[in-house]
């Protein structure tokens, strides 16, 4: 069985940020309130994670299932929009994050909880759930920082494209380039992560169910099958991101159109 | 004959966002026009419309197809852009070029063959510059639209762009130096149109040719 932490345990374990925060100080931080505000944001987001989570548990319906996802997407899509250097105009960016992340995560989950874990309903949501957040997690990051690169180094290398249009080349063709860096620099921490399981770092989930009380070796089989579909929507969703935006950044006569993009930071 | 009254560009009122006035162009085969004038009133802009690389208003017609007829590759290939800086992507200078150059070619243009193996950021601008016309003019293009393109190189660099340019409007045929056999004996038909602030080469390679200045003002036509 579990053994539970008590509230007033919690409380007491927050003084070391309240701790953290004054060395910080000391030795020139100015973001502190930075630092107490995010802390204070993630334990009430956890707080009602945890409330949401043991109500649609017990509920049992699979419309919350359904609108709970809803949810997380939408905030997955609004994070990958709100990271970007430079965002394309009239919310595309906010659909083409939504949508690669929504399309790949999404046919892997279902396709792993109908045909893999296969629990009773299949869309139960103490599975469901809790993958979904992992793929979208990742998949986020990920997509976010593809985006970026793509869109920072079109920006940047406006001549190097240009001046391959102008050679006759497709805009396929003159983006390729830009397209490899951008994949680059999206799927190297989910390498590093591949490389570092189990070695170098004990991943989350894993360690959690130890925690509870699981079989270390059953423990391991699940977080081998997330690393796996971590590693298959992250990459997917960020080459169909990429594709997206890059065919954006062209009009129907292949001419580059970086008035699409709006600076933001 | 006749052949020669036929314009091979032919431009009417065009304008993208930022130019100053619309500009209308009638090039006939083997003309060399230079356009010259103020900073900001969009000669870059009028280059790239002629080869359809930003958006504009009016009409282009090369051989009197319509710009709009033709897919934007295949225009480019034939209308072709050259900046006044010349822009690498990849690590070496030979994987810029669809074919790799022959060593008659790089001879050329006075050009030693190892240069190919080098990165783009190791050569002289004046090196690059003519690499990149080699890298164009091998698609054998109608007409160059040349963007100021000899103003960041020296005085011997920019007599051996214009040499290069000069024998590439009488007809040179980069692919037969390459040592290709050619079966047209027609000699294509070329024209240049060519930004630059330089009124010495304005007066050296505008001899058949005329002058366009570009003003503030409405009339933009001189």
């Amino acid at each position: 069985m579990m053994i539970t932490i008590s509230y007033w345990d919690l409380l007491a374990l927050s003084s070391l940020v309240v701790l953290l925060g004054s060395i910080l100080w000391l030795n020139g931080f100015n973001k502190v309130k930075d630092l107490w505000w995010a802390t204070l944001r993630m334990v009430v987001q956890l707080l009602f994670m945890g409330i949401w989570l043991s109500w649609i548990f017990n509920a049992d319906n699979p419309i919350w299932v359904v609108f709970i996802s809803f949810i997380m997407l939408c905030a997955a899509g609004y994070e990958i929009s709100k990271r970007q250097q430079y965002r394309f105009k009239k919310m595309h960016s906010l659909f083409i994050g939504l949508l690669s992340l929504s399309f790949i995560s999404l046919i892997l989950l279902v396709g792993v909880l109908v045909f893999i874990i296969q629990p009773e309903p299949w869309y139960q949501p103490q599975y469901l759930i809790p993958l979904l957040g992992m793929l979208l997690g990742n998949s986020m990051t990920a997509i976010g920082l593809g985006l970026d690169t793509l869109t920072r180094n079109a920006i940047q290398l406006k001549n190097k494209i240009e001046a391959q249009l102008a050679l006759g080349k497709t805009a396929k063709e003159s983006m390729q380039f830009i397209k490899e860096q951008s994949l680059h620099s999206a799927m190297i921490p989910i390498i590093n992560m591949l490389v570092a399981a189990g070695i170098i770092s004990l991943p989350g989930m894993m360690t959690g169910q130890i925690l509870a009380g699981a079989d270390p070796i059953e423990a391991v089989k699940y977080q081998i099958m997330i690393m796996l579909l971590i590693a298959t929507s992250t990459g997917l969703g960020t080459v169909m991101a990429i594709t997206l935006a890059s065919r954006r950044l062209f009009d129907d006569q292949q001419r580059l159109q970086l008035n699409q993009l709006i600076k933001t930071k | 004959m006749n052949k020669t009254n036929t314009p091979l560009l032919k431009a009417q009122k065009i304008v993208a966002h930022g130019m100053s006035s619309p500009i209308d162009l009638t090039v006939l085969p083997g003309q060399v026009w230079m356009l010259s004038g103020p900073s900001g009133t969009g000669k870059s802009l009028c280059l790239k419309s002629l080869a359809n690389l930003i958006p504009h208003n009016g009409s282009v017609q090369l051989k009197q197809v319509e710009q709009s007829n033709m897919a934007p590759e295949s225009w480019r290939k034939q209308v072709m852009y050259f900046a006044a800086e010349t822009a690498w992507w990849l690590n070496s200078i030979e994987e810029h070029f669809e074919k790799i150059p022959h060593k008659t070619q790089l001879e050329y243009i006075g050009l030693p063959y190892s240069i190919l193996k080098r990165h783009p950021d190791s050569c002289s601008s004046g090196e690059k510059q003519r690499l990149a016309l080699l890298r164009g003019l091998s698609y054998s293009p109608t007409v160059l639209l040349l963007d100021e393109i000899t103003a960041n190189l020296d005085y011997e660099a920019t007599l051996q762009v214009e040499a290069l340019l000069q024998a590439y409007l009488s007809g040179l045929n980069l692919l037969e130096i390459g040592g290709e056999k050619i079966h047209s004996t027609v000699p294509k038909e070329r024209a240049i149109i060519w930004v630059s602030h330089d009124r010495e080469q304005t007066q050296r390679m505008a001899s058949k040719a005329c002058l366009i200045l570009f003003k503030h003002e409405k009339q933009g036509l001189l």
